[in-house]
Parts: structure tokens; C-alpha cells; sequence
């Protein structure tokens, strides 16, 4: 497993910080490890020197990809509400399982954090590819 | 000696931190990683494609039309009707004999319970259980049970996740693993063939994923008669959503 690249670490950590963890551990850990298609049992993994800029990209996609599945699934159910004759759709916790607050699927300042987020993150992703082309010209 | 400047600065790492920890507060299943929303999708989704076949109506707990839909945050025992707290799961009514359900757990013939994504269950048997005192796994007859995967699409789902779905599916409907049995009638010089009864191994299982296959997993399922999908999209016209509901 290659060491994650502080300055990427940093951007993770302010997710992680924040509650996402499960988030940061994803794109962390995908950063850092190659998976293999591998076709005997699919466990495999590969060993290799990844580049800063790749565990970028690499972790860049798994945030991008959860935050814009996310988003999608969210307007998807908007737009099935009315066929279904819905107006709410909730996670309700699951009572000595996994206790936590009801997530309201459709309130729209759900939808307004996920889309701020996800700016948020394209543009510090840049500023990083920016800030990094920059040092290397130092 | 000058420091080098650092490429992404303090303000821009508490800008992401301050929208992220709103979205902890106001997304907190998406926070958790449970892929809650994905799976409210294909329910709904499965609900709508189903609707252009069959009356579909949203019911909560105790059997009455709602408008506000609950999905159970983790593995759901099925609801007694008498049960009193506003946050019982919902489920859809799809014609006048099935149910379409959300993490709901099956009951193995090993007495042990497994959470199955999506299911499609008997009402009749539904209703039985919801007549009861409180909330329990659902026993009864099955036709369909999907597990999701909701993970990064560059990554590939291994033969384990085949072999857990194997094993849930062979602890529920063991049956369904035993194809035409032959009788010999000695001294007869004769055979006979007997078939499982269709309602005791008619029961489809799928695995549904937004992450890659590998092709052993695909292989393990398949054999199986075990459907999988792989880069599985949320979007309007999903054919796998299509396919799951197909048969129904």
C-alpha cells in the first residue's frame, strides 16, 4: 500500500473531520491501493508506486462519483413522487440496530449540502492540481 | 530558509469541512455510507416500472394507504399491525396478493435471519405476521430478493459477495438447489422422477451493483440461475430495474 500524499490527506481529513468518514476512508483507501481485475478470486491486489497525481485522480472519483450518485438518486425520487402518489420518502433508524436521526431523502437543504459539497470538492481538486504544478515549478 | 507555499490553502480545507459537516447533519445515511438513497431508488424504481403492470399503492405498518414512504435505516423485522411508533417501515401493495419491501429480514431454515435489499413477498403471509404481537422476521412464501452493493465503480465485487448471496439464498430456499430427484423402484425395474414444488424453489435472487463484476463472481451466480448486474446507474430508464421486476 503507497503512503497517501499529505497534501491529499489534508483534503480527505476535512471530510472525515467532519462526520464523512466512511467517505474518506473510501477515497483514502482507493487512492493508495491498486485494485487488480483479477481472475481467479478477485482479492489480489496490486503493488506499485502510485504518483501523486494519480491518488488524486483516484480519490477524486470516489468522491465525485458518491456525491453525483447521490444527487442523482435524490432527483430520481423527486421525480417518481408524484407516480407513486408520495410526498415524503425517509430512512427512519432501525430501533436496537443502528440508532440515529430520520434522513429526510427530499428536504431540499439535503439536496443544497450535497450540491455545495460537490462544487466545493471540484474546486479544491483543481486548486491542488493548480498548487502542485506550481511547486514543481519552484 | 522560505517555506514552500502550501497548494491548497487553510481557508479552502475548512471551506470543504464546514460543507461537509453539513452534509453529516442533513445527509446522515449518506454519511454513514449506507447507500441508503441507491436503495430507496431501486425500491421506488421497481415500484414505478411495476405500476405500469399492476395497481401499486404505498402502505405503512398497519395497512393504510400512506403518502409519507418510511424506509427502515437497517435490517427490518416485519412490523406487528398494532404497533404504535410513527416510524415503522412502509412497503408497496403491488396488485392485490404481493408486497414490495426494503431491508426486510427473511427467516433461513436454519432459524438464523437475513436482510435481503429488495423483496418481493406474499401478502397473505405478510398480513399473518403483521397480525402478531410484534415485530418479527418474515417466514413466508418469496419471489424475488436482490442484494445491493453501492460501491465505487472502479472497483470489483469479488466471488465473496457471491458466495454470501449463495449462502443466504441455500439457507432460505434450500430447495431451490435440488434439481429433479429419481426414485428407483427396486424389483420394479422402474423410476420415477419428482420435481420440488415450484412455490418452495420458485424464488429469484439477484445481486445488483454500481461497482465491476469479476467474472468468477458472474460465473459462481450464474450457475446458480442467480442474475447479477454490474454498473448499475441511477437514471430513468434502468434495464436493470426492468429485469428485475419482469418476471412479476
Amino acid at each position: 500500500m503507497a503512503a497517501l500524499d499529505p497534501d491529499l490527506g489534508a483534503l480527505l481529513e476535512a471530510l472525515s473531520s467532519a462526520g464523512l468518514t466512511d467517505l474518506a476512508r473510501s477515497a483514502g483507501s482507493r487512492a493508495t491501493v491498486v485494485d487488480s481485475l483479477d481472475e481467479g478470486d478477485g482479492t489480489s491486489r496490486e503493488e506499485r508506486p502510485i504518483s501523486r497525481v494519480e491518488q488524486l485522480d483516484l480519490a477524486n472519483k470516489v468522491v465525485l462519483s458518491r456525491l453525483e450518485r447521490e444527487l442523482s438518486a435524490t432527483d430520481r425520487l423527486r421525480d417518481l413522487m408524484p407516480q407513486l402518489e408520495l410526498e415524503g420518502i425517509s430512512v427512519t433508524p432501525t430501533a436496537g440496530e443502528r440508532e440515529g436521526p430520520t434522513d429526510d431523502l427530499m428536504a431540499p437543504e439535503r439536496r443544497d449540502a450535497l450540491t455545495q459539497l460537490r462544487n466545493l470538492w471540484i474546486e479544491s481538486v483543481e486548486e491542488l492540481r493548480r498548487g502542485w504544478e506550481a511547486q514543481d515549478g519552484e | 530558509m522560505a517555506s514552500k507555499t502550501k497548494p491548497v490553502p487553510q481557508t479552502t480545507i475548512n471551506a470543504i469541512n464546514g460543507a461537509a459537516a453539513k452534509v453529516a447533519v442533513l445527509a446522515p445515511t449518506f454519511a454513514a455510507g449506507d447507500g441508503k438513497a441507491f436503495e430507496a431508488w431501486v425500491l421506488m424504481e421497481s415500484a414505478a416500472e411495476l405500476s405500469t403492470k399492476h395497481k401499486v399503492e404505498a402502505r405503512d405498518h398497519k395497512g393504510n394507504k400512506t403518502t409519507t414512504f418510511r424506509v427502515c435505516g437497517g435490517p427490518s423485522y416485519l412490523p406487528s399491525k398494532h404497533s404504535t411508533a410513527a416510524d415503522e417501515p412502509c412497503h408497496f401493495l403491488i396488485g392485490a396478493h404481493l408486497e414490495l419491501h426494503s431491508s426486510l429480514r427473511h427467516v433461513g431454515r436454519s432459524g438464523d435471519s437475513h436482510e435481503l435489499d429488495i423483496s418481493i413477498i406474499c401478502t397473505h403471509d405478510a398480513d399473518r405476521h403483521r397480525s402478531g404481537p410484534g415485530a418479527v422476521p418474515y417466514s413466508g412464501e418469496a419471489f424475488l430478493g436482490v442484494e445491493l452493493k453501492e460501491y465505487d465503480a472502479a472497483r470489483s465485487l469479488p466471488k465473496t459477495y457471491a458466495r454470501a448471496l449463495l449462502g443466504i439464498a441455500f439457507d432460505i430456499t434450500p430447495i431451490r438447489f435440488i434439481g429433479p430427484i429419481e426414485v428407483t423402484l427396486k424389483g420394479l425395474n422402474t423410476s420415477v422422477w419428482h420435481w420440488p414444488y415450484p412455490w418452495d424453489s420458485s424464488m429469484e435472487y439477484v445481486l445488483m451493483t454500481t461497482a465491476d463484476l469479476t467474472g468468477p463472481t458472474v460465473q459462481l451466480l450464474g450457475h446458480y440461475s442467480i442474475a447479477s448486474h454490474k454498473h448499475v446507474v441511477v437514471s430513468s430508464s434502468s434495464p436493470e430495474i426492468t429485469a428485475l421486476v419482469s418476471g412479476v
